[in-house]
């Protein structure tokens, strides 16, 4: 369940959040979903590689779809792919990739201190 | 351990943020670009105009209505001037801000800002010609004139109005790809674009060439490679026209030039920078109207040179291509009468030499005194780089662009340039005026506060007048003066005075019933002033006047399809030469040769796209030319090859001239000789050509008419291969990246006026504009689209695709 809320939590923030703010705090957002909602790190990162990447790559596909490629177009012939879809692809890896790191990012943060109680547990 | 996982993990996320947020190895941030809420994809637009059908903008002050036709032509009705020009400058910068910030950045010598230290020499040349020393001037000058000045303010409200409105995400692509943000408009950037202009129009010379091939070469071979002017010309103001005033005369005094070499030069403006116009009265019409044509042949580029805008207010109707970046109509007309631009070439430029007292360059000679210099450091910021500070040194002629920190090496050589572009002028009143012009005494009246670049002003009127000024700031020269690097220490060899107004060029109603130009001479020698330039055009206005005298009953279709005349006066006057050498080896020719051959035989000189003939002579006559002057390319200094016009004329009637002969053979050749190893090598040439490219090697392919962006490396958001035919030196004078950057034709009757017009480009500036570079088609086709001008304009005419209305924001106040 854990990483179901993870997913829809980083997708509501990478689609409302990098509308007000700049692109790159979608991590942000991340590494505090993955604090607060914290689990195994592969988990982590999955959940937040999914979330991020998954809504990244709808918009990016959404405008392009609306705008009949119109830009994209043009953009593929800079880069070494010839298909729009690799664009949309990208897009959506690179809002994977800031979620994904981000999030386990937060994880592991809050696994520094699980591990100082747990210690303290099992010790008294 | 965990820690430790934690550091690993952030110090990855951080990596990527900072990966994908900055260029990396001179690539755009990719994170930056590619996010779909504020990256390119943002840029992507579903109708040919997304805007608010209601804004509410900071200083307006009444409402204001844009119709937008089917071209995205916005049609502006403002209640009064100042609202007007607001709403021109917003509408501006909405398609075109990306553009009009560049081209001032490039003019401003602030391109290391964006490029980094590979601009960085740019940079100084363009600093080194006191571009913005003479904006700041200009400036001043227009401060002393409210209205003008109230008008160039409001334009520059409306442009900031809408920077101030925009987000990361609604920035124009370039700026995302360039990683950098648009600064707030200035009344000083719209006139330095004026001085952008001029940059363009004429800075040009040949000062230092002219120096280095006299003291190569002597007086009389530099006469014969360069001479001044030919039997036969055919002038702006035609032969004959006479000359009634007094003139101010300067007497030639005993001087002597310096004898200095050059090695380089800072980049000249493209001679093939010019324009045709052109224009018949009632008495040559079918229908008795007066038309008008106009077109500007400029650089090929995307955004284009001009934006389209109609504006009308209480005191304005008038419709026409303006410049992004300066309020008003450039080349346009009203219901009264319309007018355009040809470039008046003219040597504005002068190089003086100077002399320092010691290497403190505080002190120069002038006579038997020493004068004092002023330094201005200038401090170009390098992107990812350090600072660079150039101190130029400024003596009472201008800077001193040349000197031991720039282009020579010597101590010695220090030229100060003088150029009319520095003197303080207000030429924005003169559109001001111009605009509202209803008569050929307003638009004298209104040229009259024009300086420059210097241009052949063309008219016509509602009520039959036609006419032609060339138009200005000339210094009055004596013969020779300024054709080569003068002495700087002589006052003698200073511009004394400048021509009145009243004793420049004109031509109005003149008996043969048109007026022309396309930057050929101004006028015969009667003339009494000395009106040197090295540039001028030989061919266009020859065409263009041969067509006109003979032509009657003319219609505005006749004149569009002269404006796309293809006619190759080049060929037509040397080809009959160069085919006559080759028949006398015909024996020799191969089979491919012979066919080469016999297209060129059989071509009636006409450059249209699909024939092949125009490809073969132009190859033919790009290897002539070089073996013809190839004295030139073992010479060390600064040089400029004679122009094709002398090249023939030497070629036809001085075939023993020492320069026809190749120099690194042991024999003496013939002109046939040139012909024939040109056309040799030539049709090497072209096998190369068709195995890179095409078998077929039709005149628009060879040429590859391209339309290019501002930013070359973006090539998906240029367009090439343009199906045009023409060529520089021709009426439709669309080469591989100059031509018609906006072809107008205007009937002018007692009822009204009536305009079509057409540009290789689209009024958005947006590559991700489903309307980007559409009107670059019909450019090419020869469609123009009439223009809709009318006093009132109704919301729901079926030409008008959106409506907007502009407020003042009342929370602002």
């Amino acid at each position: 369940m854990k990483i179901l809320l993870r997913i829809i939590l980083i997708g509501l923030v990478a689609y409302f959040v990098p509308y007000v703010l700049p692109w790159w705090t979608l991590a942000f957002f991340a590494m505090i979903i993955g604090f607060v909602i914290s689990g195994h790190a592969l988990n982590s990162f999955i959940s937040g590689f999914l979330g991020g990447g998954a809504v990244w790559l709808v918009l990016a596909w959404m405008i392009d779809n609306e705008t009949q490629s119109v830009l994209s177009n043009r953009i593929v012939q800079l880069f070494p792919v010839n298909e729009v879809i690799y664009l949309i692809i990208a897009t959506g890896l690179i809002g994977g990739l800031i979620s994904g790191f981000g999030m386990v990012t937060g994880t592991s943060f809050r696994q520094i201190f699980i591990k100082k109680k747990s210690r303290s547990l099992y010790s008294s | 351990m965990k820690v430790f996982r934690f550091a690993f993990f952030l110090a990855i996320t951080i990596a990527l943020i900072l990966i994908l947020n900055n260029p990396f190895q001179g690539n755009p941030p990719l994170g930056k670009l590619l996010n779909p809420h504020q990256g390119f994809w943002q840029n992507a637009e579903k109708e040919a105009i997304t805007i608010p059908e209601e804004l509410n903008l900071p200083g307006l002050k009444e409402d204001v209505t844009i119709r937008f036709d089917e071209q995205v032509i916005p049609h502006i009705f403002a209640k009064n001037d100042e609202d007007l020009f607001y709403a021109q400058g917003y509408i501006t910068a909405f398609h075109r801000l990306w553009q009009m910030e560049f081209q001032l950045l490039s003019t401003a010598g602030r391109l290391s800002e964006v490029f980094g230290d590979r601009a960085l020499d740019y940079d100084r040349g363009k600093r080194r010609s006191g571009l913005t020393y003479g904006a700041q001037r200009g400036l001043e000058e227009l401060k002393k004139d409210p209205e003008a000045f109230r008008m160039l303010q409001a334009y520059t409200n409306g442009v900031n109005a809408y920077i101030s409105g925009l987000s990361y995400a609604d920035l124009p692509i370039e700026y995302k790809f360039l990683d950098y943000e648009p600064e707030p408009w200035t009344v000083f950037k719209c006139v330095l674009l004026m001085k952008e202009m001029s940059d363009q129009l004429s800075r040009g010379e040949r000062d230092l060439q002219n120096t280095n091939a006299l003291k190569l070469w002597g007086q009389e071979v530099f006469d014969l490679l360069y001479p001044e002017t030919h039997p036969g010309l055919d002038p702006v103001v035609p032969v004959g026209t006479s000359f009634d005033f007094e003139p101010i005369l300067v007497d030639k005094p005993d001087v002597t030039f310096p004898q200095i070499f050059t090695q380089q030069k800072i980049e000249e403006p493209d001679e093939r920078n010019g324009s045709n116009s052109f224009i018949v009265n009632g008495q040559k019409t079918a229908d008795g109207s007066v038309i008008f044509t106009n077109e500007p042949d400029l650089a090929l580029n995307l955004p284009s040179i001009w934006y389209l805008a109609h504006l009308n207010s209480p005191s304005y109707n008038t419709i026409g291509g303006s410049l992004p970046g300066a309020p008003g109509i450039v080349i346009g007309f009203n219901d009264s009468i319309a007018w355009g631009d040809t470039n008046a070439k003219r040597d504005l430029v002068d190089w003086y030499h100077i002399e320092f007292r010691d290497d403190r360059r505080e002190e120069y000679r002038y006579d038997n005194k020493w004068l004092k210099t002023q330094k201005i450091v200038e401090e170009i910021t390098v992107k990812n780089g350090q600072t660079f500070y150039d101190t130029i040194v400024y003596t009472h002629y201008g800077p001193v662009t040349y000197d031991r920190n720039f282009q020579v090496n010597s101590e010695k050589i220090n030229l100060a340039m003088r150029w009319t572009a520095h003197d303080a002028s207000k030429d924005f009143k003169a559109f001001m005026l111009l605009n509202k012009a209803n008569n050929y005494d307003d638009f004298k009246e209104a040229y009259s506060y024009y300086t420059g670049p210097p241009q052949n002003v063309s008219f016509a009127s509602a009520s039959g007048d036609i006419a032609i000024r060339i138009s200005g700031k000339f210094p009055v020269k004596w013969e020779g003066q300024g054709k080569f690097i003068m002495d700087g220490r002589d006052s003698r060899q200073e511009w004394k005075t400048f021509m009145p107004y009243e004793h420049i060029y004109e031509s109005f109603n003149p008996p043969r019933n048109f007026v022309s130009s396309a930057n050929q001479h101004p006028g015969d020698s009667t003339y009494p002033y000395y009106d040197y330039d090295a540039t001028f055009e030989y061919y266009r206005n020859r065409r263009i006047n041969d067509r006109l005298k003979v032509m009657t009953n003319i219609t505005v279709k006749d004149m569009m399809e002269l404006q796309h005349d293809n006619f190759n006066y080049i060929a037509s006057e040397i080809l009959p030469s160069m085919l006559d050498s080759l028949n006398r080896d015909s024996l020799s020719l191969s089979q491919s040769d012979k066919v080469l051959f016999e297209q060129l035989n059989t071509w009636d000189y006409f450059n249209h796209p699909d024939e092949q003939a125009p490809s073969v002579f132009e190859l033919w006559w790009d290897h002539l030319y070089p073996i013809v002057w190839d004295e030139y390319e073992s010479q060390e200094v600064s040089l400029a090859r004679p122009n094709s016009y002398n090249t023939i004329y030497l070629l036809k009637n001085n075939p023993t001239f020492s320069f026809i002969d190749i120099q690194s053979t042991n024999v003496i050749e013939t002109t046939g000789d040139l012909y024939r190893k040109a056309f040799y090598e030539a049709s090497q040439a072209l096998q190369e050509w068709k195995t890179d490219n095409s078998e077929d090697y039709a005149w628009y392919k060879f040429k590859n008419t391209t339309i290019q962006h501002l930013l070359p490396p973006l090539t998906p958001f240029s367009v090439s291969g343009v199906p045009i035919g023409g060529n520089h030196n021709i009426v439709n004078a669309a080469s591989g990246r100059h031509g018609p950057s906006w072809r107008m034709v205007v009937q002018l009757t007692e009822k009204g006026t009536k305009g079509w017009g057409v540009y290789p480009g689209s009024q958005s500036g947006n590559p991700g504009n489903p309307d980007y570079a559409h009107m670059i088609d019909d450019w090419a086709s020869g469609n123009y689209y009439e223009l809709l001008f009318e006093p009132e304009i109704s919301a729901d005419d079926k030409r008008i695709i959106k409506n907007i209305k502009l407020s003042p924001d009342s929370s602002a106040n």
